[in-house]
Parts: C-alpha cells; sequence; structure tokens
C-alpha cells in the first residue's frame, strides 16, 4: 500500500484501497486520489520529459493547469489511448492503466538536445530548416514531431461514446470552491434555477487544501454538507468533474462532462443556457524563474499544500518554501500543521508580518537562488549567497492569478492590477457574467464568501427575486490566513558559467527567459508575437502558470509594466475530437431518411444497392442472380423500361401543397415560365431562377384546383425551394392568401414508365378512371382512386421519355403498392430501377439535372430562354436578362457523341479546341497555352444501352455553332482525352413521341 | 382505411417501445398508431405558435388536439384516426377559409412520459423542455435529433410528451432514443 509519503487526515477514503498501473508498474492509492497524489505517494518523482529538451520533469500542480505530467490513458477493455491527459485531472479507480509520454524515464537518448541548448533556442526551426524547401514537409518537420515530448494517438478509431446535450437554467455558477458554494447556496435558497459546474472530480476548491473551516464546521464537512443540500433541491443541477470550455454568444456556455466510468458516454458536452453566470473559478498560481526550476520536485506551493492536506501526501521530506508573497508563508504553515518538514522559508522580500507565523521554522529574507541540483529529482539548492539547502522538495509561491479566461472569451481584456501583481476581470465581460471569489481578486476565504453573497445578489436583483439573512446567512470563514500581500519576484539573476543552466518559464514548451529576452531583441517585443515565436503559452495547458511570468519578463526587458495579454480562447481545457462529434457517427452520424419501397429493396435477393442522397437513402440499383457487375445490371434496367415497364421510387422529391386565392400569384413569381393560364387537372414544368438571374431550381407544378397546386421539386433543392416560397409569401407578399404546407413525407410517389406502363396501371387505378391517351394526355393530372377506393394523385409526366406516369399514394399504402406493381407487372417483365437507370435515361434524352443546374448555370445556357416569360415578372427576371448571360456565343447546353464508339466519356472533363496546346507541367494535360481554347466542361455522361455507346451532356461555348464539330475531351484527373462530335442533346427521341403516345 | 382494398397499410415501428429508470426517475417511449392529422391553414381562434388546445368538436368525445406550426396555420391531431369526421368537423368550422391538408402519414407519433422524460428531451433537443418552462399544451416547432420535430407537453398528471418526427426517419429517431439514458 503506498503509504510511504502517506500523512494522517486528508480527503481520502482509506478504507478504499485502489491498484493502478503507471508504466507497467502496478502501484496503490486510495479512493479519493487523483493519479498525481497517488504516484507522488508512491514516491514517483519523475513522470515525464520535456518537449523540446527532453529534461525529466515530475507534477508541478495540483490542477488542470499541470503542464508536466501529462499521461497516455489506456481504456483496459477496448485498447483505446487517450494521451495528454493531466494526471492531476484523473481520479484514480481499480485498475487505471496510464503510462508517461515524451521519452523513457530512466533513459532518454533525446535528451542530448538538452546539451545542444545553447544551439536551439527559440527561432531555431524557424533559421536553420530553410533549405531545401521541400524538406521542411518531408523530412524536417516529421522528424521534429517524431522527436518532440507530447503524446501520440492510437492511431486506431477512438471507441469510447460521447454525447452532446442542452440545459437550461437561470445560473451557471462556474467553480466549485468556497465561492461558488456559497452563491449557489445563496441563489438555491432563494428558488433560483441554477447549474453548479466544477471540474474537480471532489468539490472544495483550492480550500481543501487549507486548514480552513467554516461556520465552525471543518471545510470539507462544510462542502459535503452544502453540496447535500445543493443536490437535494430540484431545481439545482450539479455538473462535478466538468469543465466550463467557453463561453459563446446568447448565454451559451460550453460545458464538457466527464461521466463516471460506468456511464454509458465518457464524456457529455453540454450547451448550457443561462441568463446570468458566476464565474467562481479563483486563481492560479504561478512559478518564478530560476536556474533549473523545472527540476522534479519543485512543484507550486499551492500544490504541495493540496497534496498534504487534501490528499495526505507529502511532496518531499526535506521541503522548503519559496515565496514572494504571503500565500507561501500560509502554505508553510499549513504545510507544517500537517506534518510535513519545513526546513525553510525563503522571501525574497525583505520582511513581511506574515513571517512571524513560522515561529520555529528558518526564514531566510530576501532568498535568491543561485541554482538548483538533482537530474532526476530535487536534491538541494544553491543560494545567492552561496549557502546550499539540501531538500528534495521546493514549493514555489510566484503569486496568483485570477482564472479569468472565460470572461475574456467574448472578447473582454483583462486588465492589470499592480497591487495583486495579477490581471483583473475588465468590465467588457459576456453580458450576465459575474465574478465572486479570487477570480476578482478575493485572496482569502472570508473574502471570497463576501464577494460570492454579493455576487448572487446582484443575480437575485436582476431576476426580481430575494433572499433575506435568516434564509441564507452569511457563511463565516475561519483560518489563520495572512493578508494576500506581493512583491513580485518575476526572475533572479543566474550566476556566472552558468551556460547550458536555464531560467524555465513554460514547463512545457521548455521556453526559458533567454528564449524571451532573445525574441525581445529580435523585435518579437509584443506578446503575441512573442507567443508565436517561442511558443510560450500554447499546447495543452494554454501557459496557465506560465503567462503571466512570461509577459512580467518581456515588459521588464522593454522597460515598461505588464498592459495587455495575449488573446483567450475557447476551449480552456483541451477537448477530445470525439466529444465535438458526440454521438454523431456511425449510423448516428446524420439523420437518415428511408422511401417507403426501401424494406422491399432491402430484402430482396440480393439486395438493392442504396446511395446517400442528402439525408435519403435510394436505390441506386436492383442486382439480380448472376449480374456480374453493376453495368450489366443498370443496363438491364434501362432496356426492360424502354421495352417493357419498369418502376421507380421518386417518393423523395420535394412536394409542396400550395392553395390559397393568390397561389397563381405565386407560382408566376417563382417560376421564370407562365402558370397563371394553367388548365385544371394539367401538369407544367418550369423553372425557378435565383435573384441573380440563375437556375435554382426545376421541377413540375400541377393544378388540383382552382386554387389548389402541388409542386415537385429536386430532392436536393427540397428545403430549399421551400424555404425560398415561404420567404417570398412571409416576407415579399404577406397580404397573399397563399398557404404552403409541405407533403413530401405524406405521399410515397412512383415513376412507372415504359410502353407497358399504361396496362399495368390500369390494373392498379379504379375501373371508373379512364387512362386512355385521349382521356388523360401526356402532362395530365388527376386524383383517383386506386386498389378499391384509395384515394391517388396521378401526374402523367415523364422524366426519362417514355410513356409514363407517377402516382402518388399516403405514405402507408407505399410498401403495399409498390409489392402489388411489382406483382402486377410480373407478366410484362416490369423491372424496378434505380438512380443510376433514372440518370442514364434521362441522359439519353436529354433532361438536366444537378450535373446541369450547378447553381452557376441560367435559362440561356440551358437551353432554356424560350421559357422565359417576357409578359410577367418574376424572381430573377432582371438579373437573367445580363448581356453576359444572354450571349449568343455564350456557353450553351450540347450533346457530345464519341468518334470511335468503343470510347467513353467522364464527367467533369474538359472540353478543347482540337488545335489547343497543352504544357505537361503537371502531367500529360497540364496548363492551356490559351485559356480561350477551353470551350467548357461535361456536365452529365454515361454509356446509353439504348444507343449502344457513350453519350455526355456539355456546356460549350458558342456550342449551338458548334453542332457537328469534333472537340477534343480530356480529363486530365484521369490522364485520358478522347475526340468526340458535338450534337444536339437530346439524344433519344428528340420529338417526344414515345412520351407522348 | 376503405374496407374493401387490397393494399394493407404499413406503420412505422410497429411494435417499438422503451423503457428505463435513473436516479429513481423513469422515462417510457411508446408509438402511436391509428391517429389522424389534418394541417389547417385559416385565419382562425386556434392557439398562437408556441401553443396547443384541446378541441371542442360536435357530438364528439376523441381528444382532438389543435397544435400551432406556424401563423394561422395549425395540425389539428385526432386520436381516433377519423380523417372524415376531422374533416368534416373542421369544414363545419371553417367553410371554405380554410385550407385543409391531409398530415397522416408524414409523421411517426411518439409518446414520452415519466419524470425523466425531460433529462431524455435534454440529450436530443436544444430547447427547454423542463416542466416550469414547457407547461401543458406547450407546443415547439424545433429539432430533435437533427431531425424536425413538433413536441407537445399534454396536459396529464405526470410528465408527458407528445413528439411528431418524420415518417421517413423513424429508424433514426428511434435509434436515437434508445441510445439516450435511462434507455441505453
Amino acid at each position: 500500500m503506498a503509504t510511504k509519503r502517506r500523512l494522517a487526515g486528508g480527503h481520502i477514503d482509506r478504507t478504499r484501497p485502489l491498484t493502478f498501473r503507471f508504466n507497467n508498474r502496478t502501484l496503490s492509492g486510495f479512493h479519493g486520489d487523483s493519479v498525481a497524489s497517488a504516484l507522488l505517494a508512491n514516491g514517483v518523482r519523475v513522470v515525464g520529459r520535456s518537449f523540446k529538451y527532453h529534461r525529466p520533469r515530475g507534477i508541478f500542480t495540483a490542477t488542470s493547469a499541470e503542464p508536466n505530467a501529462l499521461l497516455t490513458l489506456t481504456d483496459s477493455t477496448s485498447g483505446t489511448q487517450t494521451p495528454n491527459i493531466p494526471a492531476t485531472t484523473i481520479p484514480l479507480t481499480e485498475g487505471l492503466v496510464c503510462r508517461s509520454q515524451g521519452g523513457g524515464l530512466t533513459f532518454d537518448p533525446m535528451a542530448i538536445n538538452d546539451w545542444l541548448a545553447p544551439f536551439i533556442s527559440a527561432g531555431f526551426y524557424y533559421k536553420t530548416f530553410m533549405w531545401p524547401r521541400r524538406f521542411w514537409e518531408r523530412v524536417y518537420e516529421p522528424l521534429i514531431r517524431r522527436a518532440a515530448g507530447l503524446g501520440a494517438l492510437a492511431g486506431e478509431a477512438d471507441t469510447a461514446k460521447y454525447d452532446h446535450a442542452t440545459h437550461h437554467s437561470e445560473v451557471l455558477i462556474i467553480g466549485g470552491g468556497v465561492a461558488g458554494i456559497t452563491a449557489a447556496l445563496r441563489l438555491a435558497r432563494a428558488g433560483v434555477r441554477l447549474c453548479l459546474v466544477d471540474e474537480d472530480f471532489r468539490w472544495g476548491g483550492q480550500g481543501l487544501g487549507m486548514t480552513a473551516s467554516v461556520d465552525d464546521t471543518p471545510y470539507g464537512d462544510w462542502v459535503a454538507q452544502a453540496i447535500a443540500e445543493l443536490a437535494s433541491l430540484p431545481h439545482v443541477r450539479l455538473l462535478p468533474q466538468s469543465v466550463v470550455f467557453g463561453v459563446y454568444d446568447h448565454n451559451c456556455y460550453g460545458v464538457l462532462e466527464n461521466c463516471q466510468p460506468q456511464a454509458p458516454y465518457r464524456q457529455i458536452m453540454w450547451r448550457v443556457i443561462a441568463k446570468h453566470s458566476i464565474l467562481a473559478t479563483g486563481a492560479i498560481e504561478r512559478s518564478m524563474a530560476f536556474t533549473n526550476n523545472d527540476r522534479p520536485h519543485i512543484m507550486l506551493a499551492g500544490a504541495v499544500r493540496q497534496y498534504a492536506l487534501r490528499f495526505a501526501t507529502a511532496c518531499g521530506g526535506r521541503v522548503a518554501v519559496l515565496t514572494c508573497n504571503d500565500s507561501g508563508i500560509d502554505a508553510a504553515h499549513d504545510l507544517i500543521t500537517a506534518g510535513v518538514k519545513v526546513t525553510a522559508v525563503l522571501d525574497t522580500r525583505a520582511a513581511a508580518p506574515s513571517h512571524k507565523r513560522l515561529q520555529a521554522t528558518r526564514l531566510i529574507p530576501n532568498a535568491r537562488i543561485r541554482t538548483t541540483y538533482g537530474r532526476k529529482g530535487l536534491s538541494g539548492i544553491r543560494l545567492s549567497d552561496g549557502e546550499v539547502l539540501p531538500l528534495d522538495c521546493l514549493a514555489v509561491a510566484g503569486g496568483w492569478s485570477p482564472a479569468l479566461h472565460l470572461a475574456c472569451h467574448l472578447g473582454g481584456r483583462p486588465t492589470w492590477n499592480d497591487r495583486l501583481a495579477a490581471f483583473l476581470p475588465a468590465k467588457n465581460a459576456p453580458q450576465g457574467m459575474h465574478f465572486a471569489g479570487s477570480v476578482m481578486g478575493a485572496m482569502s476565504s472570508q473574502g471570497c464568501i463576501t464577494s460570492a453573497a454579493a455576487a448572487a445578489d446582484q443575480v437575485l436583483a436582476q431576476l426580481g427575486k430575494t433572499t433575506s439573512p435568516s434564509k441564507s446567512p452569511l457563511p463565516k470563514a475561519k483560518n489563520d490566513s495572512s493578508p494576500y500581500t506581493i512583491t513580485p519576484c518575476w526572475h533572479m539573476a543566474a550566476g556566472k558559467s552558468q551556460a547550458w543552466s536555464r531560467a524555465f518559464i513554460d514547463l512545457q514548451n521548455d521556453v526559458t527567459s533567454h528564449d524571451i529576452a532573445q525574441a525581445n531583441a529580435e523585435g518579437y517585443s509584443n506578446v503575441e508575437h512573442l507567443k508565436r515565436y517561442t511558443t510560450l503559452g500554447m499546447a495543452t495547458d494554454q501557459g496557465k502558470t506560465s503567462n503571466i511570468l512570461g509577459m512580467a519578463i518581456l515588459a521588464e526587458a522593454r522597460g515598461e509594466s505588464i498592459s495587455g495579454s495575449t488573446t483567450f480562447r475557447p476551449p480552456y481545457t483541451p477537448i477530445a475530437i470525439g466529444a465535438m462529434a458526440g454521438r454523431r457517427r456511425g449510423k448516428q452520424f446524420r439523420p437518415t431518411r428511408v422511401t417507403p419501397s426501401h424494406t422491399w429493396g432491402e430484402n430482396q435477393t440480393p439486395p438493392a444497392v442504396f446511395m446517400e442522397v442528402g439525408d435519403w437513402l435510394r436505390a441506386r440499383y436492383y442486382p439480380r442472380v448472376g449480374e456480374k457487375n453493376w453495368h450489366v445490371t443498370v443496363a438491364r434496367e434501362v432496356t426492360t423500361t424502354r421495352t417493357a415497364v419498369g418502376i421507380c421510387d421518386v417518393s423523395t422529391l420535394g412536394k409542396i401543397d400550395i392553395q390559397g386565392r393568390d397561389a397563381v400569384r405565386l407560382l408566376d413569381l417563382v417560376y421564370a415560365n407562365g402558370f397563371s393560364r394553367l388548365p385544371l387537372g394539367r401538369v407544367r414544368y418550369g423553372i425557378m431562377l435565383r435573384e441573380d438571374g440563375f437556375v435554382l431550381d426545376d421541377g413540375t407544378t400541377a393544378r388540383l384546383g382552382d386554387e389548389h397546386f402541388v409542386m415537385t421539386t429536386t430532392t436536393a433543392e427540397a428545403a430549399t425551394v421551400f424555404r425560398h416560397l415561404q420567404f417570398c409569401h412571409q416576407c415579399l407578399y404577406p397580404h397573399w392568401d397563399v398557404r404552403l404546407v409541405s407533403v413530401t413525407e405524406q405521399f410515397a410517389q412512383y415513376a412507372i414508365a415504359g410502353p407497358k406502363s399504361r396496362a399495368l396501371l390500369q390494373a392498379i387505378v379504379d375501373k371508373q378512371h379512364d387512362l386512355s391517351n385521349a382521356a388523360f394526355p401526356f402532362m395530365a393530372c388527376a386524383e383517383v382512386n386506386i386498389a378499391n377506393g384509395i384515394g391517388a394523385r396521378l401526374f402523367r409526366i415523364s422524366f426519362c421519355g417514355e410513356l409514363a406516369y407517377e402516382l402518388a399514394v399516403p405514405a402507408r399504402y407505399g410498401d403495399a403498392l409498390w409489392r402489388r406493381l411489382m406483382q402486377r407487372g410480373q407478366q410484362y417483365g416490369i423491372t424496378a430501377y434505380g438512380t443510376e437507370a433514372l440518370s442514364v435515361m434521362r441522359i439519353e434524352k436529354g433532361h438536366i439535372a444537378g450535373g446541369e443546374i450547378n447553381g452557376q448555370t441560367c435559362a440561356h445556357h440551358l437551353g432554356l430562354a424560350g421559357m422565359l416569360a417576357g409578359n410577367k415578372d418574376y424572381i430573377g427576371k432582371t438579373l437573367a436578362a445580363r448581356h453576359e448571360l444572354q450571349r449568343d456565343d455564350g456557353l450553351r447546353l450540347v450533346g457530345l457523341v464519341p468518334i470511335n464508339a468503343k470510347t467513353s466519356i467522364t464527367a467533369g472533363s474538359h472540353i478543347l479546341a482540337p488545335n489547343a496546346s497543352l504544357t505537361a507541367q503537371h502531367g500529360k494535360y497540364g496548363m492551356l497555352a490559351d485559356p480561350s481554347d477551353d470551350l467548357g466542361w461535361v456536365s452529365s455522361a454515361t454509356y446509353s444501352p439504348s444507343l449502344g455507346h457513350w453519350l455526355g451532356l456539355a456546356f460549350v461555348m458558342n456550342g449551338m455553332a458548334r453542332l457537328g464539330e469534333t472537340v477534343r475531351v480530356v480529363d486530365s484527373l484521369r490522364q485520358r482525352e478522347v475526340l468526340a462530335r458535338i450534337t444536339g442533346h437530346h439524344f433519344y427521341d428528340p420529338d417526344g413521341i414515345r412520351q407522348k403516345g | 382505411m376503405p374496407a374493401k382494398s387490397y393494399l394493407k397499410p404499413t406503420m412505422p415501428l410497429a411494435k417499438f417501445a422503451l423503457a428505463g429508470k435513473t436516479g429513481g426517475d423513469e422515462a417510457r417511449l411508446s408509438v402511436k398508431h391509428d391517429w389522424c392529422m389534418l394541417s389547417v391553414a385559416a385565419k382562425s381562434g386556434l392557439p398562437a405558435p408556441g401553443k396547443s388546445a384541446w378541441l371542442k368538436t360536435d357530438a364528439n368525445t376523441t381528444p382532438t388536439l389543435a397544435i400551432a406550426t406556424a401563423l394561422n396555420q395549425h395540425f389539428i391531431w385526432r386520436e381516433d384516426g377519423d380523417m372524415l369526421a376531422l374533416l368534416a368537423d373542421m369544414t363545419r368550422r371553417f367553410g371554405k377559409t380554410a385550407s385543409f391538408t391531409d398530415q397522416s402519414d408524414a409523421w411517426l407519433c411518439l409518446v414520452l412520459t415519466g419524470h425523466a422524460a425531460p433529462s431524455v428531451l435534454e440529450r436530443l433537443c436544444a430547447i427547454n423542455t423542463q416542466a416550469h418552462a414547457f407547461p401543458p399544451l406547450s407546443a415547439a416547432r424545433t429539432m430533435l435529433a437533427e431531425v424536425d420535430a413538433l413536441i407537445i407537453r399534454l396536459p396529464h398528471a405526470q410528465l408527458e410528451y407528445m413528439i411528431f418526427t418524420p415518417r421517413s426517419s423513424a429508424q433514426y429517431v428511434a435509434d436515437a432514443f434508445a441510445m439516450t439514458p435511462p434507455f441505453i
């Protein structure tokens, strides 16, 4: 059992021993330990190697600000590795497996960098690896990355589960220390709905590491009572072990909750919406710069205090405290009280009233450290007067920096306070944010309580609520801490002959005081430039313990006082990519919509092959046994449809029900062609333009009644077109009597196409309906009954160019109707056909689709200029009339047929003039010598089973004048070229005889 | 359904139900079948957006709920699925001033009940459906698991929400609920 460094007391449960593995060693600890405290209790001093110089490093803090002790966690069941987790933030659990990062702890060959330090200071990479240029990406960067000391991903998918959630509260309290809990109690007792969040796995904050009491109750017990009261209230949400990582617009806070190991999700990313927030995040301690100040067991004083009082772990047997403020004196006092042997207190100040608290402990005023000793763990320090103190732990108290990061996420800039030698939150903090505790400079327990009560009362007043002293009395803290005063000591001069000795500012990035001086000398004297030149404040800890120190040393080098900080941005602590994705992975990556015939297709042998079309899953083709590839299947589907009958599920097309006295006015507004004269019982094809004159979408609209229409849109633009109509109605013409409802989901709609389609349909449609060509001609529509009385809508429209219908029934009958059609169609040799066959047939027919309506083409390009109505106004009319869009020699949709019938055309190929000259700069088909030789591109291409060769639809400059010309069709991606003849784009039945028959 | 038709209707998630308990609070999810719903667009005395209301219908005790979906637009939901009766009732009520569209086949209707229901919804939906913020007969058009949804709080003694999502996404939505505590 880990008793080597254990003290009495603490907030660990000695009745619940735990074992864990670190670097293949089995170690032990207790419930309530963090991995860091358990490692310390087991006497582990070195926990990693530094990023650049590969110096041995130990645990530095007791919080998420930890720069050194980053571990890789291994999930014992899945084997998934999570790198760069601070040991200080991981609650110890039974069987936990972790390992250090960045090189061997006992031997690391990359430690040679430490000896090369004078040659690889700040800017070394930028200055050195400049030549040869292409070596940077291929050689230098990979090598440097491999040598760097941060962890690596497992290279496999993260099997952990993550979720997202949204919570609404009146108040979000960020920080579960004495200030946060005080504010929460006060607000909760007044009935305010609140959410209390703390990043630690134990409530209480820094107070757990102090010998304090509240209301004459030991602090830990007071916290437990308060949390129990809060947990009992239905209007309070407690989120322990959760970090508020960002503040966003509209009072939205990003919170990442680390769930218990047995929970179904590893982490939940919460979006907390709160009108008010109270920032009670406390303060982060910082170090001082002195030579070799990075050795293992040179730690922050607050951390040493936390380990002693909270985790009952002594960080050393001979501890000294180095301080420039009174919190260091208090730390020494508390350590002594906890049973830690403090051999000396080194105060950089001459004298302070708090010194009298030290009593028998040796006090060294005006102390300066010249250097330290002990490569794999501190063994001693040498003072400026030459005295050597043998030590195994040095607790450094360089002052406290309020954790105000969240106050700055929406652009707030902190202001420097000389008295506290720290930045304080500025007035332009996020809307509704209040401050409590040491984040606003209250550096005593009672100060935290008083400020928290004030913040809570401020919130109550703004919410129009009150509390009373009897209902929520102000807690009284008692600890014999000293009033916080500080005389900053940023750095101490190194002794002579210390060329290889460095005073570290940023432990995570191995940035030294020398680097900062050098950056300043080279002109990088703005903190933002300094950060990027030296990497100060980058990586996982974002310089929480180092930024202020670096800025102070820079300011001193410039002969100025600290004025501005770097910009604080989310996230406050690192977030796994998986947490951002949440459950949106695999089948839940995005919503899936299935069509009414989906089950039938899925259950075929072999099953239909589906493709994603937006959220929809559409059948791409329906293979049959013996068909060796999808080309064979598609050819069979096309041929059967053209010669007999085929059915295709077109339920995915957008369907919009339009009713009202002004319905036809709306249609005339949004369509470029006219609809006011569309007779009842007829369908019309229409094109819709954007305001800029380019085509937005096309489709058909059927007139079912005098004031009742149903519009069909493409699948891709269904939502866009519906929004567009709503915009036109609600914003442009709100006084029009128009009602719009999407009925896309309401109807299953099937295309029934081919010469036998009428015969098949007659077997389904009830007898009273006459489907003859005379009674129900091309572009007719009607509401009919099918299958003995089921209401349906029938449209005689054709996308494939054959005699064809589209039949719409309420979706509940979709599956049964599809099966019935397939059954009754057997006598005609029916086939189901998918989107591939549909696409082949529409290209054969020369109908446009997504490849042609790509957002950059207008009616003239598409050969549809004749549809543009001259006798009415419509959206896009003015800009469609621009000369550039109308010019005769502009792009025109044409057909392409390869000269050699055995060659294929690929979509995306460029159309080049026969004599175009190409350079070979980027492969065989490179840059055009004369850009005007690029005549256009192929928008769609297919092999035509009906015609026996490949076809293409293409946009070609002055295309109509080039009919009959031979052009080069160049696919530079696939490095191939074919010769093709420009033709009209209606390849199959150009006169439309088949569809009208 | 016409009695003599040979086409048999298929309902999404015919036998789907979930139940679970978390921290003493339970939640149950079931699918409601055999209802009908009419979209009614009319300038009427029906509830404003964000609200729903039970309708008093002539000689009819079948629960009929008017749910505001947009300005002057409502879904009228009738529990017994009698669309002809619903249509007749609405025609009587609004005459020619309204337009009607059948929406009975467009939606999946789920019923989520229990004290844990709001905590289920907060995993799937961004709006505040806690009891205090979403009182009985509140209605919201929103997104649930990235899918269009219509959520109504029913005025029952226990927390109960009626949730409509598109029929085509029924299985996706069911899977999303099944992945949510306490159902997971």
